[in-house]
């Protein structure tokens, strides 16, 4: 990949990145009500969400 | 016109922002319409939104100390990161609360803030990668 397709390719990003919100207010409305999770399982999810979180780092 | 490093590091970031894009549009849409409960579908996808959130911060860290960024772009890049870095938290928060919550209704308030934040999180990814563009 050139330059030129390098460039292109961050302008189309760029160009695109205005429609994220729409995509994902359609596609959240495609989700239903949530299955019914054990306690176990929301704890489970919980702690993985929470490490993701940790795991990204300050910038300063 | 982008010196070579530039080019790598738009390369670099690239790529992961495009990955990032993808991963906020397959969050949003359970597009494959797979057995795995939506939950947990975005569950393994918040996870590798932070995996490529923090390989962008590892990437552009790298540039830092070998002086490819500085003065106002380093600064301009790090404050992006840091608001990119906050809506993904915050996304976090509101899934935690989603699971949390018995309440139907405030099941599907916290799913669409949670998206709404990841989104928010992939524009502003998507944001610092333009202004290497500059570069």
């Amino acid at each position: 990949m050139g330059p030129e397709q390098i460039v292109a390719l961050v302008s189309a990003l760029v160009q695109l990145s205005p429609l994220i919100p729409m995509i994902v207010d359609w596609g959240t409305d495609q989700i239903a009500a949530d299955e019914g999770l054990s306690d176990a399982q929301k704890t489970e999810l919980i702690g993985r969400i929470r490490s993701a979180q940790a795991s990204v780092p300050e910038w300063m | 016109m982008m010196t070579k490093s530039g080019i790598g590091l738009a390369l670099s970031l690239a790529g992961v922002m495009v990955l990032m894009f993808a991963f906020a549009l397959i969050s949003s849409c359970n597009l494959f319409n797979t057995t795995t409960s939506p939950t947990k579908q975005e569950v393994m996808t918040y996870e590798d939104v932070g995996v490529a959130l923090a390989t962008a911060q590892n990437i552009l860290h790298s540039y830092e100390l070998q002086g490819i960024i500085k003065g106002d772009d380093l600064i301009r890049a790090k404050l992006l990161y840091s608001q990119a870095r906050s809506a993904y938290i915050e996304a976090g928060d509101n899934i935690v609360l989603m699971i949390q919550t018995a309440d139907a209704n405030q099941q599907v308030l916290q799913r669409r803030l949670y998206a709404k934040a990841l989104a928010k999180a992939a524009q502003l990814a998507i944001q610092l990668t333009a202004l290497f563009k500059r570069q």
